[in-house]
């Protein structure tokens, strides 16, 4: 009985793994992506690299933001102001536009709002950089994918984490020795080395991986799961009770503009309010709502680098009368608390450089792990085909989707994602919709690399999507240099940081993917002298090898 | 949920690696291809369908009666609910794949559904509660 559970949890681990494999390569990518995006917006915006903002206390960034806002968006409904950070040294404001007049054609989200980086100091907006959706894409890519209604995309990704998190459970059902394993390697033994190149990234990382595709789940529990909150709360006042008694100070929809105008309160006080109540932690988010309305409300959110909970305390004042409404958070509910800090363990906000570094390194371990299953898959299917093949027949139509997947998104998105880059860099500055017109290439890209291996599944066609890549992204500095003011040569002697740390990084990306070209072609060697030496008819072994 | 029925009988031709309750089976039943592809079909629809249902109504269980027993405040009882939900749902993939045949996987969630089903019809006069 024993040895019967653990077989059909390996069968499920197989079907669970593989079916939504290829979704999990993307969101695992785009994910360990997404721990540096604002270090990869910052890339994508050149004309930042030699800005450097002057820093100014929190109560002058403040009162500057307030004072650009006031000068250009005094009649939004919404002001947003992120105060200056160690990883982001300018304030970014974001501000909605008014609503477009009853009748009018509806607003697509991304067209609501207005965003600006301010110098703290001066207030001044720091040169205008071009339009790009940076690092944005991949975090929004990450759950919401791309071409589709958001919520659809949600769905899809949660069902596919669902499926990951039962596959890590029968998984570690599957490894009965998942210590010994660990250290277990046995290269160029074929099946048997992906699989211990499956174990050691997966066992690697364990933690890791049950930890962030659980919390990845509870992100968007209510969404998943909102039965909950309907069965407590039917006769409680509805789910929406139990959103504003969960997350107090969290919601809006209880401020209404009044429409009579008031000057607003001075901002800065508020600050240095809020930042005493919380014993001198820095305060992270203002949010004005209907800034110089007689009803408008100022929400100030603590910094949230300071602890591991996603949800931060907050205060929040009169708009009007600068007096203090009510504090939130200060002290944390056990079960609330607990989901706070999942959801602050899944997104890493907190994390330190060297921590984030780890995350970002499991993250690949992650990668690698999905790639080197769905890899395993086609290994052993076609021994099942060794002797059709052997006897002059096809593989069936199964592997040969599978092969021309695998090859479409393991090697194509990292090709892919480099040509991102490169069009954020090669596009003219002046092409409409710019942010967009980066992103197409980026589906342009991924999509040829699907096609092509789909069409030809080859060692020949991993090599060349995997060269490919690995091109791009080892060129990548230099593309920096031509096209930006920070060379490697400048940002490695004098900053800015993030930029020297994105080129390094695209290097060892990019040797990374040139060590497995070069795999693939020992590989294909060998295949082509054993085909040479063996009496087979030419052309058998070069697609009955890819893999 | 259709789409991954779809999926699945797409790749059905392969599924013949399943576990050995299967392969105990006199060697008729093994053969019976359609029968076998059924019981995955069976136990695809248990585990996605089944097994949401399960944890549905767990969650919605724990928030109800978390309070009503311990007096735990409504809203941590619905984050406990629903933070455990998501483990209540793998593992009950995990026991339909794990049960020697579909119908036992089915009748299996069935009893797992009953306490909680019960105890939200107790709890919540008004009937089943929001699963």
């Amino acid at each position: 009985m024993k040895e019967g559970f653990r077989q059909s949890m390996a069968w499920l681990h197989t079907w669970s793994g593989l079916l939504v494999g290829w979704v999990l390569f993307m969101v695992f990518a785009a994910g360990t992506a997404s721990y540096f995006k604002d270090e990869i917006t910052f890339w994508m915006k050149p004309e930042l690299h030699a800005v450097s903002p002057t820093a100014a206390p929190q109560a002058k960034a403040t009162e500057t933001a307030v004072a650009f806002l006031q000068q250009h968006s005094p009649d939004a409904p919404r002001w947003f102001i992120t105060l200056p950070t160690e990883r982001e040294p300018s304030t970014s404001v974001l501000y909605l536009k008014p609503p477009p007049p009853a009748g009018a054609a509806p607003v697509e989200r991304r067209r609501r709002f207005d965003v600006a980086l301010l110098d703290p100091a001066t207030g001044q907006a720091v040169t205008a950089p071009r339009e790009t959706r940076g690092g944005e894409f991949f975090y929004r890519l990450h759950f919401d994918l791309h071409y589709m209604p958001a919520i659809w995309a949600r769905w899809i990704v949660g069902f596919c984490a669902m499926f990951m998190l039962v596959a890590i459970f029968s998984g570690i059902v599957t490894h009965r020795r998942i210590f010994k394993d660990f250290f277990t390697f046995r290269p160029k033994k074929g099946q048997r080395s992906w699989l211990d190149a499956h174990n050691v990234t997966a066992v690697l990382a364990l933690p890791y991986h049950a930890m962030i595709t659980y919390t990845g789940l509870v992100t968007l529990m209510f969404m998943y799961m909102p039965w909950a909150p309907q069965a407590a709360y039917k006769d409680h006042g509805g789910t929406e009770a139990f959103f504003a008694e969960a997350f107090p100070g969290g919601g809006r929809t209880q401020f209404k503009a009044s429409g009579t105008r008031a000057p607003l309160a001075p901002i800065a006080p508020m600050v240095a309010a809020a930042s005493s109540h919380w014993n001198g932690a820095p305060v992270g988010r203002i949010t004005v709502h209907f800034p110089n309305d007689a009803n408008a409300v100022v929400s100030i959110a603590r910094a949230g680098t300071q602890r591991l909970s996603y949800d931060q305390p907050s205060m929040q004042f009169n708009g009007v009368t600068g007096a203090q409404i009510g504090t939130f958070g200060d002290v944390p509910k056990a079960a609330a608390e607990t989901r706070g800090v999942l959801y602050g363990l899944h997104i890493g906000r907190f994390a330190d450089p060297l921590l984030r570094g780890l995350f970002f390194l499991s993250g690949l371990a992650g990668c690698l792990m999905v790639a080197t299953g769905l890899l395993l898959w086609a290994v052993k299917e076609r021994q099942k085909f060794a002797k059709t093949l052997k006897q002059g027949g096809r593989i069936g139509f199964g592997l040969r989707l599978v092969d021309g997947l695998n090859l479409g998104a393991i090697a194509g998105l990292p090709m892919a994602m480099a040509a991102f880059f490169w069009a954020n860099r090669l596009l003219p500055l002046d092409v409409a919709d710019r942010g967009e017109a980066e992103i197409r290439w980026f589906f342009i890209v991924w999509g040829a690399g699907a096609v092509l291996g789909l069409l030809r599944p080859t060692l020949r066609m991993w090599q060349a999507q995997l060269a490919l890549g690995a091109l791009l992204f080892v060129l990548l500095p230099v593309l920096n240099a031509f096209t930006g003011p920070a060379p490697l040569t400048v940002s490695l002697r004098s900053g800015p940081n993030a930029v020297a740390g994105f080129d390094l990084v695209v290097i060892a990306l990019g040797l990374g993917l040139a060590g497995a070209a070069w795999l693939v072609e020992r590989k294909r060697r060998k295949a082509i002298s054993k085909q040479a030496a063996a009496t087979t008819p030419p052309g058998l072994a070069a697609s009955g090898q890819g893999s | 949920m259709s789409m991954i029925l779809i999926w699945i009988g797409f790749f059905s031709p392969f599924f013949h690696e399943f576990p050995n309750d299967f392969a105990r089976r006199p060697a008729h039943v093994v053969s019976a291809s359609f029968r076998y592809r059924l019981g995955v079909a069976s136990r695809a629809a248990a585990a996605i369908a089944g097994g949401y249902g399960v944890a549905a109504l767990f969650a919605a269980a724990l928030a109800v009666c978390l309070p009503a027993a311990f007096g735990m405040a409504r809203s941590e009882a619905v984050m406990t609910g629903t933070l455990a939900s998501f483990i209540v749902f793998a593992l009950a993939v995990m026991w339909v794949f794990a049960a020697r045949t579909a119908w036992r996987a089915w009748s299996g969630l069935a009893v797992a559904a009953v306490p909680p089903g019960l105890l939200l019809l107790l709890l919540t006069r008004s009937g089943g509660g929001g699963a």
